[in-house]
């Protein structure tokens, strides 16, 4: 225990020190969300120039919900599919493996103190300046309560996906077209980019039955009070749900690759 | 000597050559290169289903129509994919060409060094898909727009899809090359790609500095507002503009470019 304790304590203050180290990209990151969200903002109040209110949604509603989807999707991109499928394809996996650690553990271990940094110094400025930027609908309490526990969860989620489109490189070498893929799916499945509400019945219920909503949606959704009461506890309860059936998905395929990697050399 | 003509085979022989080593490089990682594909299908769909869930509940956007917006992901998708089909390989300068030192491989080629480069991804079929499905796109939205569709007026859309194509190249070859002095631009590239989605709405929705941004510093309205505008509006001051500014900012990228090549140092191929 006190071997694995001490593992991941140096994974994470390594992952710490190394995420600070590209503060360029960081800064990149933040300047290319900063205008991606001005775009989508602008393309609203356009939308929202000649109507008060779309889908119960008023324009200050709509702009609190896409700049939470926004700001939490920079903290579900943690780079675990990538380092993990690199991993695989130079064969580094089997390093790896004779680590006191578990393997995917430790990709996981890392991408936490990557996404600290990501929240510190991109989401926390971010917000900030949009809150002097915008006209924003002020969430209560309830739904900031709700929502913390919510967005650990939608990130947890994040690191679970990740993995598993990691885990894919045993079966195609490279992954580039895979973790396109996931990010397209991702993106528009999710709720990013509009409200579920706002799309006909017959997709929103198919979507809501995908992981994808519980990564930005539900979390959004349960700080704007769009869900509160039982229906808040039945979705975080499915948040639950996805994240063990993510870590079950993961112990899986993890065993399966197992089987199937070879690796020349010694 | 060689002959202008004789020149201009010799390069076309060679473009046809490498894009088919290209080629089959790409599928050497088949079920990949087929979930690429099908990806990028899934993104085309999904842009055009995320205007109609828009559109579900407005008549209009900053006097846009449903169709004519489609008209303009169309025209953004396809000068997209016609750069895409041919500048593709730039990611890999601004990647690691210069900072792995493998740039000098095109150097000793007996060949333009840009021309060599650009040629292990002529036709890159992504972005080939790309444009057609730019073109089915505006299909599309063509049937239900009355456009007056005269040759003269296609000449000019044309040339504005060109100039925009030109655009994209230039855009994408100045930040690639930065790499020359910064080792590696592959962020910068991507940071500033990801604005090129702009290109996809129309510039009146934007505020003042972002339309000053997209038209005068990176001029990705020229991709795909301003040849869409044309198309639906008839000629503006930025329709006769934009062939210009895609000169101009191609002579510059090339000016960069080969500043860059001779400042350019590696231990050997």
């Amino acid at each position: 225990m006190r071997v694995l304790a001490r593992g991941y304590g140096a994974l994470l203050g390594a992952g710490w020190r190394t995420a600070l180290t590209y503060r360029g990209a960081l800064l990149l990151t933040a300047l290319t969300t900063a205008f991606s969200l001005v775009i989508q903002l602008a393309v609203w109040q356009a939308v929202y120039a000649n109507q008060r209110e779309i889908a119960d949604y008023d324009v200050s509603t709509m702009t609190t919900y896409l700049l939470a989807g926004n700001l939490l999707a920079v903290l579900l991109s943690n780079r675990v599919d990538d380092t993990l499928a690199g991993d695989i394809y130079r064969g580094d996996h089997i390093t790896g493996m004779l680590r006191p650690i578990g393997f995917l553990g430790t990709h996981a271990a890392v991408a936490l103190p990557y996404l600290a940094v990501r929240l510190l110094l991109v989401v926390a400025p971010l917000l900030v300046c949009a809150a002097g930027a915008f006209t924003l609908a002020a969430p209560g309490l309830a739904g900031l309560a709700w929502f913390v526990p919510a967005a650990l969860l939608a990130t947890t989620l994040g690191i679970l996906l990740n993995l598993l489109v990691g885990l894919v490189g045993f079966v195609t070498t490279s992954t580039w077209g895979v973790r396109y893929l996931k990010g397209t799916v991702v993106a528009f499945c999710s709720g990013q980019l509009v409200p579920l509400e706002l799309m006909p019945d017959a997709t929103r219920r198919v979507l809501e039955c995908l992981p994808f909503t519980a990564m930005v949606a539900t979390p959004v959704r349960l700080l704007i009070g769009r869900l509160e009461g039982t229906a808040a506890w039945q979705a975080v309860g499915v948040q639950l749900l996805w994240t063990a059936l993510g870590l079950l998905a993961c112990g899986a395929a993890w065993r399966a690759a197992l089987r199937r990697g070879e690796v020349n050399g010694g | 000597m060689t002959t202008p003509r004789g020149t201009l085979r010799r390069y076309a022989g060679l473009a046809v050559l490498l894009t088919g080593v290209g080629l089959r490089r790409l599928v050497s990682y088949r079920s990949d290169f087929l979930v690429g594909v099908g990806a990028f299908a899934l993104r085309v769909v999904l842009h055009a289903l995320l205007l109609g869930v828009i559109y579900r509940h407005v008549t209009d956007i900053a006097g846009w129509t449903f169709r004519e917006a489609v008209l303009l992901l169309g025209v953004a998708m396809l000068v997209r994919g016609i750069d895409h089909a041919f500048t593709d390989q730039l990611w890999e300068l601004g990647r690691k060409l210069v900072q792995r030192g493998e740039l000098v491989r095109y150097l000793v080629r007996p060949v333009h060094p840009l021309f060599s480069l650009l040629s292990e991804r002529f036709c890159y079929p992504e972005g080939i898909g790309e444009a057609v499905a730019g073109l089915a796109v505006i299909g599309y939205a063509a049937g239900g727009l009355d456009l007056d569709l005269d040759p003269a007026r296609l000449v000019v859309f044309a040339v504005l899809l060109l100039a925009g194509a030109l655009v994209f190249a230039a855009v994408k070859l100045l930040l690639a090359a930065l790499a020359f002095w910064t080792t590696t631009s592959l962020q910068v590239m991507t940071a500033v790609y990801e604005l090129a989605d702009t290109a996809r709405y129309p510039l009146d929705v934007f505020p003042w500095p972002a339309r000053l941004l997209l038209t005068g510093v990176l001029p990705f309205a020229l991709t795909g507002f301003v040849p869409a505008d044309y198309l639906l509006h008839g000629p503006s001051l930025l329709t006769w503009l934009a062939p210009l500014i895609g000169g101009a900012l191609t002579a510059l990228a090339l000016r960069v470019w080969s500043l860059g090549v001779r400042r350019f140092e590696a231990v050997g191929p």
